[in-house]
């Protein structure tokens, strides 16, 4: 008999054939769609956070472990009507004009997914008029951008002016080797974060 | 020269192998149009952006590029000779911080850039100037490019590194440093300014790159087609399979300028390293960065091309003991695995996000300790010195012996930063650590600093060139 905590296990361990074959057999044994998400996806990866703020578990584990969540969600997702399905919320994430680097913005995306955003990634190289463009058609709680270069942080302020300028509610973070509280302060950005994991810490709170 | 073999020759075959196939069956992705279309014309097969390469066009560009040249200096004195055998060393490239003792990390400014270019200058360790040690970054954006060039020119005669970020400001750069030899035509001959197009890992290149090698090529001035994969998350986590994969965006690049014109000077250029996967950032002080150095040494003379690896690399955030023993581990390795063109050669922390004034200086005493271990030993009969011994003999002493006097200095290196004296008199002396006598080591530096010659005329047209 499939249990939620072999569920929880699966995902630990970042198991995704374990994820789908246990979740399907909760499915199959009646149990309640949100109970098999609260009580096992989610909960697993409950465990995989803090594991991975203390380092013993490592990018490659967590990544993992966020795959098998996905797959349980798939099986439980249609079984939900989109109120019932629990997320905290759209984020709308890119790399700014002019910057290529997305190695971090990508793991920032994973991370979001992972403590259950949804997470639009537009990519890189995002043009402000782009950033704007994706808020109207997603309407997210949140828009993130990544920058490396010290030459493309000035498009994080433009992207920002522009989002203002239009008139949009979201919330603006910035992130990026070269970027810091401070700059973000200074372009009026609603929070910033140093690394994927408080990215999502940030992320859970502003929306809070 | 080589002193450290990784891989056995059939292993470093298969690697090869491996990149052909990528190339052919997988391809790369070129952004820029003109790229595709030389490539095309060169007999690669393109579809949309992605390019595929047979292998012989690959073998075959492979043999255009020369395995030696000579990159000039405005002083004749520091021209460098770079081929397949002796090694060069380059300053720190591309950093948008600096740090010292006194003021800490912060962003960098004109001033810094200025400062590290003096002290690139000041170096005997150094023999390239890597023309952009730090951003200086209250400079526009825009006006960056021709900025470093002018001063780089004008702050040292050693030869200089030029700009990458598109095809118009590598053509700027190198029409710069051709006003300084006698225009575009005479350094088609004779490379005066060498430039490191980087792809867009995995497996692209973005258009101000394929710009600037397209740039470069036309003018047949020297560069380092690089890779910097970060296995485990651009590339595979396997040190063989993000080999393979470097080498194949290597190697495109290298078809592209040979096909821009054949011959043009290439250096193969490799800086991959690892992922730190608690994190997922790159990890460049590590022993993988290494073993990495050590692979790419070894490709490069089974293409028997001069070969760019780098450096005294650490990830540590300040000039402390974490930043030496990364430092003189990766800049070792570097030297053991054959490396020509060293660029990052000194001041690099923070996995290359920022220059050290301090380091500068630590690392120049590892390249100097390096340099000697390079020049090995001699073996001859004076340096046999069995008559001296003889003279000598039993219980005598030599350190009062003419045979001493004549050699002590070409054979022992003399520091310019370590400590040797006794305990009593380094407390006299102030007691002062490594990193505060690299602080005060800089500052002296750049009071001693005197600007080199150039001519007025030139200088004006510099200038002219530069603003317009
Ligand atoms: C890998 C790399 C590249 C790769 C990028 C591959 C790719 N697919 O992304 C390649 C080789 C293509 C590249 C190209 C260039 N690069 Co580069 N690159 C780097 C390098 C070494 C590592 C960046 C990285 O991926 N780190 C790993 C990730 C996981 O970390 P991260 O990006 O910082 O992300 C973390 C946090 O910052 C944060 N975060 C990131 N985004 C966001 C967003 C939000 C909202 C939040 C909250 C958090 C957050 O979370 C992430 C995970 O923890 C850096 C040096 C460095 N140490 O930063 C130079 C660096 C950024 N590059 C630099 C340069 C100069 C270039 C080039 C111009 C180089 C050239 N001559 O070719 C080109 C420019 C291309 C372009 N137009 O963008 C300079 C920048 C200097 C400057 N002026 O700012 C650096 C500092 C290196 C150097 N010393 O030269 N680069």
């Amino acid at each position: 008999m499939a249990t939620l905590t072999d569920l929880c296990q699966s995902i630990v361990t970042g198991n995704v054939a374990q994820a789908k074959e246990l979740t399907q057999a909760l499915v199959d044994a009646g149990t309640a769609p949100l109970e098999i998400i609260n009580d096992g996806l989610i909960a697993g990866m409950n465990i995989v956070g803090p594991r991975f703020k203390n380092g013993e578990m490592f990018v490659p584990e967590v990544l993992m472990s966020a795959k098998a969540m996905a797959v349980g969600m798939e099986i439980v997702k249609p079984l939900l009507s989109d109120t019932d399905m629990p997320s905290k919320g759209t984020i709308v994430l890119g790399t700014v004009k002019g910057d290529l680097h997305d190695i971090g913005k990508n793991l920032v995306g994973m991370m979001l997914e992972g403590s259950g955003f949804k997470v639009v990634d537009l990519g890189i190289d995002i043009a402000p008029e782009k950033f704007v463009e994706a808020i109207k058609e997603h309407n997210p709680q949140i828009v993130a951008m990544s920058a490396l270069l010290t030459t493309t942080m000035p498009a994080m302020k433009d992207t920002i002016d522009l989002i203002k300028e239009e008139g949009l509610k979201v919330k603006c973070i910035v992130g990026g080797a070269p970027v810091s509280q401070g700059f973000a302060d200074e372009i009026g950005a609603d929070g910033y974060a140093p690394d994927a994991a408080s990215a999502a810490e940030l992320c859970t709170k502003l929306v809070g | 020269m080589q002193r450290y073999q990784i891989l056995t020759q059939n292993e470093i075959e298969k690697i090869h192998e491996t990149s052909l196939r990528i190339l052919e069956e997988v391809g790369v992705v070129f952004s820029y149009a003109p790229a595709r279309e030389i490539l095309a014309k060169g007999g690669a097969k393109v579809d949309g952006q992605r390019v595929y390469f047979p292998p012989a066009m690959v073998e075959e560009a492979l043999k255009k590029a020369p395995s030696s040249f000579k990159l000039h200096a405005r002083d004749p004195q520091k021209d460098v000779v770079i081929d397949t055998k002796t090694t060069t060393y380059v300053g720190p490239y591309g950093s948008p911080y600096v740090i010292d003792l006194d003021k800490g990390r912060r962003e960098s400014t004109l001033e810094d850039f200025i400062n590290i270019t003096k002290l690139e200058y000041m170096m005997d360790n150094i023999d390239v100037m890597s023309h952009i040690p730090c951003e200086p970054n209250d400079i526009p954006a825009e006006k960056r490019a021709a900025e470093m060039c002018y001063l780089t020119l004008k702050y040292s005669d050693k030869p200089l590194m030029g700009s990458v970020l598109g095809y118009e400001n590598a053509k700027k750069n190198i029409e710069m440093a051709a006003l300084v030899f006698g225009g575009v035509d005479v350094i088609k001959e004779k490379p005066v300014i060498i430039s490191i197009p980087c792809t867009l890992t995995p497996l692209s290149y973005d258009d101000k790159m394929a710009g600037a090698i397209i740039a470069y090529a036309e003018y047949r001035q020297p560069q380092l087609i690089n890779s910097l994969c970060i296995a485990g998350a651009t590339t595979p986590a396997t040190v063989a399979g993000t080999v393979a994969l470097q080498n194949a965006e290597i190697l495109a690049g290298i078809v592209l300028a040979q096909l821009v014109s054949e011959g043009t000077p290439i250096v193969y250029s490799a800086s991959s390293s690892n992922a730190e996967m608690r994190y997922g950032t790159l990890s460049i002080g590590s022993p993988e960065d290494a073993v990495f150095s050590l692979v790419n040494g070894q490709l490069a003379k089974y293409y028997n091309l001069p070969c760019r690896i780098s450096g005294a690399l650490s990830d540590s955030k300040c000039c402390d003991t974490q930043a030496a023993y990364e430092s003189a581990v990766t800049l070792t390795m570097a030297q053991m695995a054959g490396g020509n063109f060293i660029l990052h050669a000194a001041g690099i922390i923070d996995g290359y996000a920022t220059t050290s004034y301090e380091k500068m200086m630590i690392d120049d005493e590892i390249i100097g300790m390096l340099r000697r271990i390079d020049r090995g030993v001699t073996v001859n009969e004076d340096t046999l010195a069995f008559d001296v011994i003889k003279e000598v003999g039993p219980q005598g002493e030599f350190l009062s012996h003419e045979h001493t006097f004549m050699h002590f200095r070409s054979e022992f290196y003399q520091p310019v930063l370590s400590d040797r004296q006794n305990a009593d008199q380094w407390e006299k002396n102030g007691a002062l650590t490594a990193e505060q006598r690299a602080n005060a080591r800089w500052k002296k530096m750049l009071e001693e600093y005197v600007e080199p010659k150039l001519d007025k005329d030139i200088d004006a047209a510099l200038i002219k060139l530069k603003d317009s």
